[in-house]
């Protein structure tokens, strides 16, 4: 099963290097969808549906939390399972991130096997 | 913090280097100028945590050829230059995320936007403040590299 995923990361190399992981990895994705901020991935899915968001946490306009905080809010959108790919792993924002209903965290720079495996259990988890 | 920060920074630089970019970073062992460009690059990073300051590598154009085509796989001569301020900008978020981290996880250390701009060489060559750790690296053997993590009271 291939599935439909949003990048959400102003750096266009990590989002390339994202997409690349995943193909090295064979995780497989069907579309993958691209913002560059929190804002845009909220306008992005109110036209598009995803089966996971992978989200940066530091950006600008609306950082990741941010972002997290707006989807929770939103019916249509609240089930959407979110991974953090961040270098801010600390432990108080891990705590906030988790509250917030990230499913899981991937610290920067990751291996493919790490995105691959991360990312296969939590689109699993969620449509058990 | 001051001690143990100099041995950090070169351990993670260095594994950084060789996994994203696949090239060798090694401490300088005797202090020599290594910019031969007109200018180079200064990538920025502000930390906000336990300590405040900013964070701020210095990559010589040609280097920073060399890591975007290593980084993205591109041919020689096929890089731009949005892409290797976006990559210097992504590696500075990655040391200095990753620095603190390793350094205290219970702290909550927020960064700021980065940011890459040209500077002269002659701002690399200035000593550094005393509330500052300056490295200076050589990646590839030949590229001088610098990073400055400077604190404010």
């Amino acid at each position: 099963m291939a599935y439909n995923i949003l990048i959400v990361d102003d750096s266009q190399t990590m989002r390339k290097i994202l997409k690349k992981s995943f193909i090295l990895s064979g995780f497989k994705v069907g579309c993958c969808l691209e913002a560059v901020n929190g804002q845009e991935a909220l306008n992005i899915l109110n036209s598009c549906m995803v089966d996971l968001i992978l989200a940066d946490l530091n950006m600008p306009v609306m950082n990741g939390l941010d972002m997290i905080k707006a989807l929770q809010k939103d019916e249509k959108h609240r089930e959407i399972p979110v991974v953090l790919v961040t270098t801010q792993g600390s432990q108080p924002h891990l705590e906030e991130a988790y509250a917030l209903g990230v499913k899981a965290c991937i610290q920067k720079p990751f291996s493919p096997e790490l995105l691959r495996d991360t990312c296969s259990r939590v689109v699993e988890e969620s449509h058990v | 913090m001051f001690e143990e920060i100099r041995p950090t920074a070169i351990s993670l630089a260095s594994k950084l280097f060789e996994r994203m970019f696949c090239l060798p970073l090694e401490p300088q062992k005797m202090k020599q100028p290594l910019y031969k460009s007109p200018v180079v690059y200064k990538g920025e990073i502000g930390f906000h945590g336990k300590n405040s300051g900013r964070l701020m590598l210095y990559l010589p154009c040609d280097l920073a050829d060399i890591m975007v085509q290593n980084f993205l796989d591109l041919d020689e001569g096929k890089t731009k230059e949005s892409q290797k301020v976006d990559m210097i900008n992504e590696l500075c978020n990655m040391i200095c995320g990753n620095l603190f981290f390793q350094l205290d996880q219970k702290v909550a250390w927020d960064l700021t936007l980065p940011h890459t701009n040209f500077v002269p060489p002659q701002e690399v060559e200035k000593e550094p403040t005393p509330e500052s750790v300056a490295i200076d690296l050589v990646a590839e053997g030949s590229f001088g590299v610098k990073l400055v993590i400077q604190f404010m009271n």
